[in-house]
């Protein structure tokens, strides 16, 4: 079978391309997701005086964490599914008629975009990086080689708590209710904004506990040179294996909960 | 007759704002449920959006040259403003991209009087849109106490008109940017929720004359 066949490939570039079909103005967006990655690097220039380093972070450390945050962040949040899109509209139901699993329409459609974002944000910003006054690399091979298994770890991870969230639409019919706890929890918890070293009051050994922290902390952590990676990638294999029979279970058993109207 | 016309204007206003505020305390008694898990996510949304923020100034003691509690004070002055904003503009008022992407601009363009009139007044919403208003005054007041603010009439003045005004730059600014819909609704529906958020961060950065002025 051709490559160009693959029906995961397909759906994928259909919505990589549609990125440009549907949305003309997507310069816009990133652009002001460059506003966003630089404020960021010049807030921790003002935060970080002199040499200083805390928790074990130097001010070369944040940087170059939040700049592999911002260039990663589509995957490290996990949020362009589109399943919230989906049940608000209605067209969850139609989905259900196509022969492909949900889960894996919305996979794939998610990793379409994100191959967008990629080529016209991430790696133009990687690029600039050093403009920036940011090292872009990470301090050893052992940090280079595993940043991409931890990474496909986090998308697991994020993947899972995205459908687990969206079960919780089921029970509480409110997409609104979902999407706000699931913001509200991740921007805190997740340790893509802040290092979780960073928190106050030793919160931030608690946080890298949660299933959270194994999106975006424990990849990011790892990439800055972490001694502690295996123990991380072990963390996150293992919430992968928790939460994703959790998630297919609420599916399951939820599904005839839903009721759609539209679509 | 000028002077007429104009008091009925602003008779008109009032009613019409008076009705908005009732029917926005009708959708809230309709379905109390629906509403109040609506009103806690916001609450619980600006917590989470400022905690981040909080804890930093915690760690380091303040951000830079503004102490914890100054930190504190910006933060409480931005979900304010977003809290008035949401309560003067709410309904996709603010958002205006959505309205016009939606082709709900239409509704309000055969509507038996001036735009701006609908404009000013259908998004009253002081019952669903003040879940930022509580936790933004009470971040405040915390950091007013703290800081031993010398709290003067003039100077509460000048932080209400400062309170206003930055709320009015924010929906500036989304009218500006969210006028794209009208070449690209499709496009365009979600582009004044970025140019929201991303003025409402920088909007602390004018406010932060008005707390230095107070000091000695």
């Amino acid at each position: 079978m051709l490559l160009s066949d693959n029906k995961y490939l397909r759906t994928a570039l259909m919505e990589t391309t549609g990125q440009v079909g549907d949305n003309p103005l997507f310069a816009v967006y990133y652009l002001l997701r460059f506003l966003r990655a630089a404020v960021l690097l010049s807030v921790w220039r003002i935060v970080f005086v002199g040499d200083q380093t805390v928790s074990g972070m130097s001010l070369e450390t944040v940087l170059t964490y939040t700049l592999i945050a911002e260039a990663f962040r589509q995957p490290l949040e996990c949020r362009d599914t589109g399943v919230g899109t989906a049940l608000w509209e209605g067209s969850i139901a139609t989905r259900m008629l196509r022969p492909m699993g949900l889960f894996t329409q919305f996979a794939t459609e998610m990793m379409g975009r994100w191959l967008f974002g990629f080529a016209f944000f991430s790696t133009p910003l990687l690029l600039i990086a050093p403009v920036l006054g940011v090292n872009p690399l990470p301090p050893n091979l052992q940090s280079a080689l595993l940043f991409p298994v931890s990474l496909v770890l986090s998308v697991s991870v994020g993947l899972a708590l995205e459908f687990i969230f969206g079960a919780v639409v089921f029970l509480s019919q409110s997409v609104y209710l979902a999407s706000m706890l699931r913001d509200a929890t991740v921007t805190l918890l997740s340790g893509a904004l802040i290092p979780l070293a960073l928190l106050p009051w030793g919160l931030g050994s608690v946080f890298e506990w949660t299933p959270f922290a194994s999106m975006a902390s424990a990849p990011l952590q790892i990439y800055t040179g972490t001694d502690q990676a295996l123990l991380l990638i072990v963390l996150q294999a293992t919430w992968s294996i928790v939460l994703w029979p959790l998630a297919f279970y609420l599916w399951t058993t939820r599904r005839e909960r839903l009721v759609t109207y539209g679509g | 007759m000028a002077v007429k016309n104009v008091l009925r204007t602003i008779g008109r206003l009032g009613r019409l704002l008076l009705l908005y505020a009732y029917m926005d305390l009708m959708w809230m008694a309709r379905d109390i449920r629906y509403f109040l898990t609506c009103y806690i996510s916001d609450v619980f949304l600006s917590i989470a959006a400022v905690t981040s923020a909080l804890l930093l100034a915690e760690r380091f003691n303040g951000i830079g040259s503004w102490s914890k509690f100054e930190v504190l004070f910006l933060l409480g002055y931005v979900t304010t403003v977003k809290g008035i904003a949401e309560s003067l503009f709410g309904y996709n008022i603010l958002h205006i991209s959505r309205r016009l992407g939606r082709g709900q601009f239409d509704h309000t363009l055969i509507q038996p009087q001036p735009v701006w009139m609908s404009l000013l007044t259908e998004g009253f919403s002081p019952f669903s849109g003040s879940a930022l208003l509580f936790p933004g005054i009470a971040l405040m007041s915390w950091s007013i106490v703290s800081l031993k603010v010398g709290v003067s009439s003039g100077w509460f003045t000048l932080l209400l008109l400062n309170l206003g005004a930055s709320a009015l730059v924010i929906a500036a600014f989304s009218y500006i940017w969210g006028s794209l819909a009208f070449w690209a609704p499709r496009a365009a529906e979600e582009l004044s929720t970025p140019a929201v958020e991303m003025t409402k961060q920088l909007s602390i950065a004018a406010h932060s004359r008005l707390y230095q002025g107070s000091q000695p």
